[in-house]
């Protein structure tokens, strides 16, 4: 049968590198996922993770190195034969059909049939309810998917999966959107296939699933693999550091001090909700000066509020105020003329033309904010300096304004993003996402100048992210958000990442020993 | 070793590459159908047919620069033949009773009649503006369903029948008038492109237009007013319509009830033969000219090559699919040899 060697079986990586043009997103990774193993793969945003993914399942083919399965050299690998060959994965995008049942979803394109071609729905049903019982999938097997919860309708996604031939599965940060009680079942769920001999790959950026689930960890830093080990031999710390590595202190400049003044808030709003009920009752307030910050676990409304204050969506309140003056309606062009700015937190969805160029998008919009006119008319020369100017003053690379921004790796959409609405801002930025996607030379830029435009223009920041470093280290003053409401208020003192993470979950803890109390 | 042929061969199709990927498409079309054109037939390059090719180009020229537009914005305006069998109809209606019969007050009934053509432009657009940005109807759906209501309006008004009674020194002044050898028709469309063009090049309109097209949800975060700009460019489109409808009513020397019927999907394929993306965000008034022209130069040459109308029709249609193929191909190979 030839050389089975225990050592080689599973999936093996080698020495596999990716770029993309200039851009080298993989450098010489290594990884080993063994059967019966759960191979946990950790890594901040923008590291490679999810390229990797892509090599793996044939979505890419990588600029060097080899893929081996069970100790088979894996040659023309695509998405049909990485398929064929066991090789699974549950994405974020699911890749199933919202309007079809979960029977339909799960034989989709690989219908059971007779000999003459007629499906045969008794059999797949059978086989179905096989499934979701060892899934513990309770819904009937008729249910449109699109009516099901997130994470039932993830775990049809692995049910597809473990139905092919047993080899690997690979988890592309499933826990983003589900419960914690869908959670708990996953995780079980995965422990069973690992149990039964499935190679499973984990990839995610919480550190706190790691105990639950890993056996094994690789951490991805910048490209590289900068750990693996055994999980039971590694500490939190060590894995801290090797996925922020080297520049862990330089990344983020110092604070500047802020001192409260007697002055109106930059930004105030009194019982903010949104009109589709994703922010409720919120207040906060924000001076000249100082920089806030939003947090709170994926779902909490955070970037709903962003877009509230802004004018993107619609929203109900009983006071909103900038510098003191009392703002009628919200809308993003009286914001800009008031001098507020923001970022969203999609660039590709909403901050960015990706089909223009980096100069068109620098200068969308510049009437606001430039005097790029003679006698009426729009005076090209000078847009294109404002465009030289920006890409200059954000090193954008290349530092080229006709380029198509589209093809520019994130941290450079991102840095002409921001460039575009730090020129905006006169009173306060709303800063969305800001790093999210971004390498870490461009974050440690993006990081310099947002701080210096908090010291040369005074004005007011607020930063809504989901990246507890960045909020910690980068924030005077926190707000916490559960559930669309602002549930913890943290001063400079008390502001650290497990503090911000307590506070995101803490209310949780709270409301459920409540409820689960017998009542008072 | 490569063998030496091998590399020569290799080299040829890198320039050739690169030679695509540098010209612009339109350009190369409208050369290599002067080419083909005048060879097939002499005249086609005569000062006559010249004069013919500037006098049938004028009316599509209007429609396809307000075509353009709106799909820079990503929308669609099926709505344009309707819009010109309308105006054509009503503005004779108009002329034809101040006039008399063609006969009475012709300046007024003239003047008048243009006040009508541009008053449905006006109406016409502002029903598609409305629609499109303000009821948030999908720009397809909303044209097609205007472009019924407008047609229907226009059998009711005309019961059919074609409007004639027009005065003759609008037929032949504008239909086939020149001055100093250039057609009136050229001289009367040129000013309006002129003017979009002014708007689009040298004002934020025309900057915000891409903006719109490229992602309007960047657009609305930089503070650019979409509606206004969306409902503005639908408006453009059907008063550029509708004086190019009001030319062309000359040029037929009576208001006809199915005038313009093949507007919409020439103009269309003009603005994408130029550069236009159905996704929107790209294209330009330059590119809306050499579509034009290409797609009215298409007809003439081919009529004189003695190949008719079918024929022409088949060759419009694999022109349009070969230019969408070739853009691909371009951008591929712009990545591969740059």
């Amino acid at each position: 049968m030839g050389d089975m060697n225990e050592q080689k079986m599973g999936l093996i990586v080698e020495d596999v590198s990716m770029a993309f043009g200039p851009n080298q997103v993989l450098s010489n990774v290594g990884l080993h996922i063994r059967p019966g193993t759960v191979h946990a793969l950790l890594g901040e945003n923008g590291a490679g993770k999810s390229t990797l993914v892509n090599i793996i399942i044939g979505v890419h083919k990588q600029t060097q190195g080899n893929l081996y399965l069970n100790g088979s050299l894996i040659s023309n690998n695509s998405p049909r034969t990485s398929r064929q060959l066991g090789i699974n994965a549950v994405l974020q995008d699911l890749g199933l059909a919202p309007t079809l049942s979960i029977v339909d979803n799960l034989f989709l394109g690989r219908e059971k049939t007779n000999k003459l071609g007629v499906p045969q729905k008794k059999h797949m049903q059978s086989l179905c309810q096989d499934v979701c019982g060892k899934l513990s999938i309770h819904d009937p097997v008729n249910t449109t998917l699109e009516n099901l919860s997130v994470g039932t309708q993830q775990l049809v996604a692995i049910g597809r999966a473990i139905m092919g031939k047993k080899g690997v599965i690979l988890f592309d940060e499933p826990t983003a959107s589900i419960s914690r009680t869908e959670t708990d079942n996953l995780f079980k769920v995965i422990r069973n296939l690992r149990d039964e001999g499935w190679a499973i790959l984990y990839i995610t950026h919480r550190l706190e699933e790691l105990t639950e689930i890993a056996d094994e960890v690789t951490v991805l830093y910048n490209g590289t693999v900068s750990l693996t080990s055994d999980i039971k031999a590694v500490t939190v710390d060590e894995l801290i550091h090797a996925m922020c590595a080297e520049s862990f202190s330089d990344l983020y400049p110092p604070l500047p001090q802020f001192k409260a003044t007697k002055d109106r808030p930059a930004l105030e709003v009194e019982n903010l909700s949104t009109a589709d009920a994703s922010v409720t009752d919120c207040s906060l307030h924000v001076h000249r000066g100082e920089i806030v910050g939003i947090a709170g676990l994926i779902g909490c409304g955070k970037d709903r509020l962003g877009a509230a204050l802004f004018g993107s969506i619609e929203s109900d309140f009983k006071r909103f105020t900038i510098d003191g003056k009392d703002v009628g309606q919200i809308r993003p062009a009286a914001m800009l003329d008031l001098g507020v700015s923001r970022v969203p937190g999609d660039r590709h969805a909403e901050g960015l033309s990706l089909i223009g160029t980096v100069g068109e998008n620098i200068n969308m919009g510049a009437e606001h904010r430039l005097n790029a006119f003679r006698h009426g008319v729009v005076d090209n020369k000078a847009l294109r300096k404002n465009a030289d100017q920006i890409i200059d003053a954000m090193d954008v690379r290349p530092p080229d304004k006709d380029a198509i921004i589209g093809r520019l790796s994130g941290g450079n959409q991102q840095k002409v993003l921001i460039g575009r609405s730090i020129q905006s801002t006169r009173s306060v930025l709303i800063l969305e996402e800001p790093t999210s996607g971004v390498d870490v030379g461009a974050k440690e830029h993006i990081y310099r100048k947002v701080l210096a435009l908090l010291n040369e223009k005074k004005v007011a920041i607020i930063m809504i992210s989901s990246d507890l470093e960045e909020v910690s280290r980068l924030c005077h003053r926190v707000y916490v958000m559960h559930r669309g409401r602002i549930v913890s208020e943290l001063g400079q003192e008390e502001i650290s990442s497990d503090q911000i993470l307590k506070a995101s979950f803490g209310i949780t803890q709270a409301t459920r020993e409540r409820s689960e109390s017998p009542a008072a | 070793m490569p063998r030496s042929s091998q590399v020569s061969a290799n080299y040829f199709a890198v320039i050739f590459k690169k030679l695509i990927v540098k010209t612009n498409l339109v350009i190369l079309l409208l050369l290599a159908s002067v080419i083909v054109f005048s060879i097939l037939n002499p005249i086609f390059i005569s000062s006559t047919n010249i004069s013919n090719l500037s006098t049938q180009v004028v009316f599509l020229l209007l429609i396809t620069v307000g075509q353009m537009l709106v799909l820079i914005t990503g929308g669609f305006d099926l709505s344009v033949g309707a819009v010109t069998a309308l105006t054509s109809i009503t503005s004779a209606m108009v002329m034809a009773s101040v006039s008399n019969g063609g006969t009475e007050n012709v300046a007024l009934a003239i003047t008048l009649g243009l006040l009508a053509a541009l008053g449905i432009g006006l109406i016409c657009g502002i029903i598609n503006g409305v629609t499109v940005s303000l009821l948030k109807v999908n720009p397809f759906i909303a044209t097609l369903a205007t472009a019924s209501i407008f047609q229907g309006a226009t059998l009711l008004l005309s019961s059919g029948q074609q409007i004639s009674g027009i005065p003759m020194s609008f037929v032949i002044g504008f239909g086939s008038g020149d001055v100093f050898g250039i057609p009136a028709l050229l001289i009367a469309a040129i000013p309006a492109i002129l003017i979009v063009a002014f708007f689009v090049i040298f004002q934020p309109y025309g900057k915000a237009l891409y903006a719109i097209g490229g992602n309007e949800k960047a657009a609305h975060v930089t503070g650019i007013p979409i509606t206004k700009y969306v409902s503005l460019t639908y408006l453009t489109c059907s008063v550029l319509t509708a004086f190019g409808a009001w030319l062309l009513t000359a040029r037929v020397s009576a208001g006809q009830p199915l005038l313009g019927s093949a507007f919409p999907l020439e103009s269309i394929t003009a603005a994408i033969i130029g550069g236009a993306s159905l996704r929107g965000g790209r294209g330009g008034i330059g590119g809306a000219i050499g579509g034009a022209i290409f797609v009215v130069m298409l007809s003439n040459g081919m009529d004189l090559a003695r190949l008719g109308s079918n024929w022409q029709m088949v060759t419009l249609g694999v022109v349009l699919i070969a230019s969408v193929i070739i853009d691909v191909k371009k951008e591929q190979w712009r990545k591969q040899v740059f």
